[in-house]
């Protein structure tokens, strides 16, 4: 996995722009750090990890004062991150539960990066592992990783004090709703009834204590008995109603079920 | 609409985004002399959208600007006023402003940069320049020398290139720049600086801007003006200087600012009378039924003489004409005091 840092700030000398720059990155992602950019001018730099999915990258980034200031005094904002590449974007998802806590409640990286008016390299590994050292454990901490993990696929989301915000929610569909592995078994009965002179089909599960699944409606005897054609398309309607459910109709082969 | 072109210069820190908040709050909201910005656009609903872009950034009620500028913002303003019950009350021009980090001059002097490029060429398009100068660091006491060295070698090499350029438009036109001097209210500056109007505080930073004032005067039909100003207003901020060289300064009243809308008004009045004088206007081409040839007289000029031999005026003209008037009954009384002509 190669994630790669990027940092736009500024040194008490040089005036704002990107420190570490960003590998070449989609327009999604421009848009995206330069509506953070707009924030953050506003002052809005309360260091809420962004985690932004494009159809080609992804970055995760958060805005944060970094502690330094200026030559007159002005405290020194830090756009900070992590892009990440099409190619590692699963891999990357899948250790965000370990680093963003402690992203977010790490100081700003502006120190580790930035030494006297110099940029510092810094390895990405290195900066991974000491927010995974640095992620608290509570229940922020653990929901994001429940989270994260029964997601199928990556989804943007934000990451702040009130713990952790889906742009939409993550498809989980295969873990969330029960899909059998084999069809249930049934049986079909015929009933015909001499009083009202009806007859109807009926499926029951298969077993010693077989209940009612679907049934079909009430077919009327004919003068001369009830009609074959008639019993055979409806025992079709009902079988693909319980194809539809999961069931599947057994034959009786004689002997004790 | 016909435009207006206002670019501030400035280093980082020199306070470019302050003053923006201080022409909104003297142009916007205060209005004063009946002259006022607004948000310009061609329907409603534009200027309603770029009014709230304006007003996002505007508030300067909430203090000082306190952090570095970080990305470039433009200001969709319109310019207008409204001093004559004759005169139209709509805004007469577009006076889009501009706002960016001060380090792209730093940039542009070093490295290859398409933001820094960008400003260049709408330094070279400017009608009014507004030079930003820090008071605090013009009174440092190091003199003339270090001074130059933090707030103009950028600016005073922009124009030494500007000017030896061969075929640019930037000296062809007649232009008007301004010297701001911004953070005029702080303690720092020493009283003897201050004294007089800043008769000291003016002649020290026409010795910093020196290069870049002298090509000002020597060119034909340009014009140059110092204009102290502040944000705050005198005695509403408290400035001091730590161990490092770090300049602090904090609010302590309202801010109450002044001299911005001098400059801008300036600025103004010098370009409007520059169209006067040369007879266009850039909102429309007007039809030309005799071809220029080129060598004898200018385009502006050539333009002039065919509206003078037709005996008529374009109605913006003759609008000008008016706004000019009123500006000059109202700025002229300001020289030597507020407004410095070099």
């Amino acid at each position: 996995m190669k994630p790669e840092i990027f940092l736009f700030s500024r040194t008490p000398d040089a005036d704002y722009r990107y420190l570490f720059p960003l590998p070449p990155h989609s327009d999604a992602v421009d848009a995206f750090l330069q509506a953070r950019l707009e924030d953050m001018q506003r002052g809005q730099a309360d260091g809420t990890v962004h985690f932004f999915l494009s159809d080609t990258d992804a970055i995760l980034v958060r805005a944060v004062n970094s502690g330094s200031r200026d030559l007159y005094a002005r405290p020194i904002f830090s756009l900070e991150g992590l892009y990440c590449p099409a190619a590692d974007v699963r891999p990357f998802w899948l250790c965000l539960p370990h680093v963003v806590p402690g992203f977010w409640s790490a100081r700003s990286i502006y120190a580790l990066l930035v030494k006297d008016g110099q940029t510092v390299p810094l390895p990405t590994t290195q900066l991974l592992d000491a927010c995974a050292q640095y992620s608290p454990k509570n229940r922020h901490a653990k929901a994001i990783q429940q989270a994260i993990f029964a997601a199928d696929t990556p989804v943007s989301f934000t990451f702040d004090a009130n713990g952790l915000h889906f742009s939409e929610q993550p498809p989980t569909q295969g873990r969330t709703r029960w899909q059998p592995q084999n069809p249930r078994q049934c049986d079909i009965r015929l009933t015909l009834d001499r009083k009202t002179k009806t007859a109807h089909l009926e499926a029951v599960s298969h077993g010693h204590m077989p209940y009612p699944i679907a049934r079909s409606a009430d077919m009327a005897r004919d003068a001369d008995g009830w009609s074959f054609s008639e019993l055979e398309s409806a025992a079709a309607a009902l079988e693909t109603e319980l194809d539809r459910r999961g069931w599947q109709y057994i034959p009786y082969k004689g002997g004790n079920a | 609409m016909s435009k207006i072109i206002v670019t501030a210069v400035g280093v980082s820190g020199s306070g470019k985004s302050n003053a923006y908040g201080a022409i909104m709050e003297l142009l916007k909201v205060r209005r004063r002399d009946s002259y006022y910005l607004t948000a310009c656009g061609a329907t409603p609903e534009e200027r309603l959208r770029n009014s709230g872009i304006i007003n996002r950034y505007a508030d300067i009620n909430q203090g000082f600007i306190s952090t570095g500028t970080m990305i470039t913002t433009e200001f969709p303003f319109a310019f207008g006023g409204h001093f004559r019950p004759d005169v139209p009350t709509y805004p007469l021009l577009d006076m889009p402003l501009i706002d960016y980090s001060g380090g792209l001059l730093k940039t542009m002097l070093n490295e290859e940069s398409e933001e820094a490029s960008r400003l260049l060429h709408r330094i070279i398009d400017t009608d009014v320049l507004l030079l930003f100068a820090d008071a605090n660091i013009l009174s440092e006491e190091g003199g003339v020398e270090p001074a130059r060295q933090q707030i103009a070698l950028e600016i005073n090499t922009i124009f030494e290139i500007l000017s030896t350029e061969r075929d640019t438009d930037f000296v062809s036109k007649p232009r008007t720049v301004l010297l701001m001097l911004t953070k005029c209210d702080s303690s720092l500056v020493p009283q003897t600086l201050k004294d007089n109007h800043f008769h000291g505080l003016v002649n020290r930073a026409l010795q910093v801007f020196d290069p870049t004032v002298r090509f000002c005067i020597n060119q034909p039909g340009w014009k140059i003006a110092v204009v102290p100003t502040s944000t705050c207003g005198d005695g509403n901020s408290n400035s001091w200087r730590d161990n490092n060289g770090v300049y602090h300064s904090e609010m302590t009243a309202p801010p109450q600012p002044y001299g911005f809308d001098i400059g801008i008004l300036y600025g103004v009045m010098n370009e409007l009378e520059n169209r006067v004088r040369l007879g266009y206007d850039d909102s429309e081409e007007p039809p030309e039924q005799i071809e220029h040839k080129s060598g004898f007289v200018s385009k502006f000029q050539w333009r002039h003489i065919l509206q003078r031999l037709a005996g008529q005026e374009n109605e913006q003209i003759s609008l000008y004409r008016q706004y000019v008037g009123n500006l000059h009954s109202i700025l002229d009384p300001l020289c030597g005091t507020q407004i410095i002509e070099v």
